[in-house]
This record gives C-alpha cells, structure tokens and sequence, in this order.
C-alpha cells in the first residue's frame, strides 16, 4: 500500500514537480491526462501529501526527461538556481 | 476493438451536485444530517399527532438527498471500482473502507457491551438487521464526504 500523509508508515519524499510544471507552462490538468491520473492526485504530491508509486514516478520521470531523482528525493531540494550557480 | 467504457449512474450524480456541497464543511454538514435524519424521522411521530404524520413524509426526502450529494460530491469515489480510479484514489477508497470497518465494529463492540450491562434488553434480529444494513451502505461515502479535504483548482 501506498502512503498518504495520514499512514503511519509515509515517509517525507520531497519533489519538484511544482517547479517543472511551473517551467513547462503545464496545468494539473494537463499533466495529470499525461501521466493518467486524476489531477487532483497532480496537487496532492505537489504538496507532499502523498508519495507516489514507482511506476507514478517513473511515467513522471519519463514524462519530464529526467532522472527520477531530479524528480523526488527523501532530502529537501536545494533551490535550482543555488544548484545552477555554486556548481564550479 | 476497444470498447466505450459506459460512465456509471452514480458518477453521474456528481452533475447534479451543488457546488456548494464539494466543500469540506458542507459535506460534514451533508454527513451530520444524514446521520440525525433518522433520529428526527424516529422522534417525529411520537411528538407530532398521528393525523399530521403524513403531512411530514416529503421529509424523507432530506436523507434521500442528503446520500445522494454526498455521492456527487466525492465523485463517488467510495463505491468505485479499480478500473475509475487512480492509484492515490485507490488508496483513500481502501482506507475509507478499513475506517468503516472499523466503525461498524465499534458499533457491534458498543451493542454487545450494552446487552451485558442490560442483559433483559430484548432486540429482534431484523431490527439489527434494519440498523447495520443503512449504516454499512452510507458509511465509506460519508466517510470520504468527512475526510477529503477541499478540492484543488485546476
């Protein structure tokens, strides 16, 4: 079974999916019909209210190019442009 | 081939739902008068002289409608099949159905401890039968109605 917020086994799975939806000019809608999902379920891991499966995850990555840890992490993500600019 | 999955009646009642009651508050408020309904319907004839009884049956209505927007409001989400729902859906509806189970439990817990304290108390079994049945149909949708948060804009 898959956590929400109220299981007592959910683990914190941060992510930046307001951040790449937010870059791409997406609405919940428009995502949620991309991953086949209801986009109700798009704002809900936005908010860290539930962590998604790993096939969630993976149609997510699929969907973005990106790795799926670009995507979600147990750790908070530092803000992009810290990550772009102290990088060298 | 492929075939037209066909939309279920009772995801058609989200149609004629008011708006107002896909609120949190106003599904607690569905819930709460659902569940004081039948105490009122059950008061009802013993205060009001038997002559106007009938005057008060479009009443019945009120519980009637009361399950019917709980339904609309949470999408019917608590009676769907895997099939409608995603993968978070999925869980909640799970959820709902252990909190239920739960509950009815606690009522059956609550019922058995009653008849010990009052062992002379007499209950017919299609009474029981009459209580459990309505309860264990409305319960994981006014458990859903009372737990979803508000929904979120698009």
């Amino acid at each position: 079974m898959k956590a929400t917020k109220d299981s007592p086994s959910a683990i914190a799975i941060h992510n930046r999916l307001p951040v790449l939806r937010a870059e791409r000019n997406l609405s919940r809608q428009e995502l949620a019909d991309a991953v086949g999902i209801n986009f109700q379920t798009i704002g809900y891991l936005e908010r860290g209210d539930y962590n998604p499966s790993l096939e969630l995850a993976f149609k997510l990555s699929e969907f973005f190019g990106l790795p799926i840890e670009a995507i979600f992490s147990r750790t908070p993500f530092k803000p992009l442009s810290e990550t772009l600019y102290n990088k060298g | 081939m492929t075939t037209m999955k066909q939309e279920p009646l009772n995801f058609k009642l989200t149609r004629v739902t008011p708006k107002w009651a896909f609120k949190q508050q106003a599904r607690r408020i569905l819930v709460l008068t659902l569940a004081a309904s039948p105490i009122a319907l059950g008061i009802l004839p013993i205060i009001v002289p038997q002559t106007f009884v009938y005057f008060f049956a479009p009443l019945l209505l009120i519980p009637i409608l009361c399950f019917v927007w709980l339904i609309g409001a949470t999408y019917a989400r608590a009676d769907s099949p895997d099939e409608y729902l995603d993968e978070r859906e999925i869980v909640v509806r799970n959820e709902v159905y252990l909190d239920s189970f739960r509950i009815i439990g606690a009522i059956i817990a609550l019922g058995f401890i009653v008849f010990t304290i009052f062992p002379d108390t007499r209950i017919d079994a299609k009474t029981v039968f009459y209580l459990l049945f309505p309860i264990s149909m409305f319960l994981p949708t006014c458990v859903l109605a009372w737990k979803q948060p508000d929904p979120l804009e698009e």
